[in-house]
């Protein structure tokens, strides 16, 4: 079954010759490149992850308090519904319906770009706000940290010592905003939803040439490989938001 | 894999050539996809009711990795594709894995990097 379809799916392909596995050898290059972007992002995730710990220690910024689930849920779910359209743009493709190509192809681009504004206008809110880490230390020697908003910072330290034991030690940090060189929060965070919204920026731009391409009546059925190629470099920044959402935004 | 695979042919075969997933499937996929996201927003508020945090860990990260199987055996079409594209993809995936948990245990408890 799964070499009847790679079969398929490479004979339709007459310029790309098939590599010795018998594989097309776009489609490996492709899968290639998704493997080695794995990696990539692996690399950024596990630097957020460690570095996590040690920027509270420092007196860094707490994620919790500024990194909204509402509008990260709204942007997975942006996203997933561009991989829907997508894959209704493949369906089409292979249906050779042209003006349905067009249609998903024009809508998973401006899902692409809902998504960037999305990831802008978290970025901007982020750097032009300051916020202050307010530390309680409890008499046993265990810490708490909290983020505040610095313009809500007197009325929330009165409600901090209050709420505190008797004995603790509530001190507040210096205000911040939360930028690439302010904390190691900060430079993790940034670099890693950067590099990924860089990535989303990127394949914007390669569904828009396809879309071009297809109004040029380029994309037919015969090269379905075309889209289907846009499509798994689409789907993986898709599953890549799956990670960050979770082990980022919502653990 | 294999019994998945004949699966799949039996349900393809009114459109005899084209092995891919129907409209209708990718539609039902998306479906899937959107009511795991919401049980994921959901599942993130768990800690309020007194569940361990590892639980709610747990929970979360099991329901992203059914999310990514979705979306990479149906949308990427690794379910219907050559084998060799889904070794290529898991050999990376289980590289992955195993460097964030090594990563984490070397610079979060065994503090090589800043103690």
């Amino acid at each position: 079954m799964a070499q009847i379809y790679a079969q398929e799916h490479s004979d339709s392909q007459q310029h790309n010759p098939t590599t010795s596995l018998g594989l097309n050898s776009r489609k490996l290059g492709l899968w290639a490149f998704i493997s080695s972007e794995v990696m990539f992002f692996t690399a950024l995730i596990a630097t957020y992850l460690v570095m996590k710990p040690r920027n509270l220690e420092l007196g860094g910024p707490v994620p919790e308090q500024f990194l909204g689930i509402q509008l990260t849920a709204v942007l997975a779910f942006i996203l997933l519904m561009s991989s829907l359209t997508m894959v209704l743009a493949l369906a089409a493709t292979e249906r050779n319906d042209q003006r349905g190509i067009r249609r998903w192809l024009f809508a998973t681009i401006v899902l692409g770009l809902l998504f960037l504004g999305g990831q802008v206008y978290e970025f901007n809110k982020l750097w032009s706000e300051e916020f202050v880490t307010v530390t309680t230390t409890l008499p046993d020697g265990r810490v708490e940290r909290q983020g505040v908003e610095a313009r809500e910072l007197e009325g929330e330290l009165v409600h901090i010592r209050e709420a505190a034991p008797a004995g603790a030690e509530v001190t507040a940090g210096q205000p911040q905003p939360v930028t690439w060189t302010t904390s190691l929060f900060g430079a993790s965070f940034f670099t890693m939803t950067g590099f990924h919204g860089t990535h989303v920026g990127i394949g914007v731009i390669w569904l828009s040439i396809v879309l071009v391409m297809s109004m040029r009546g380029a994309i037919s059925s015969k090269n379905s490989l075309t889209i289907e190629m846009a499509g798994l470099y689409w789907h993986f920044v898709d599953l890549v938001w799956v990670a960050i959402f979770t082990l980022i935004y919502l653990i | 894999m294999g019994d998945h695979a004949h699966g799949h042919t039996e349900m393809a075969a009114p459109h005899a050539g084209n092995h891919s997933p129907s409209v209708r499937q990718y539609v039902n996929i998306f479906v899937v996809l959107f009511v795991l996201t919401a049980v994921e927003v959901a599942a993130s508020y768990l800690v309020n009711f007194g569940i361990p945090a590892w639980v709610q860990i747990a929970v979360l990260i099991a329901l992203a990795v059914l999310k990514g199987v979705l979306v990479v055996m149906f949308y990427m079409h690794l379910r219907f594709d050559s084998r060799w594209f889904t070794f290529f993809f898991t050999a990376a995936m289980i590289l992955a894995t195993f460097g964030i948990v090594v990563f984490i245990i070397l610079f979060t408890y065994h503090r090589g990097l800043v103690a």
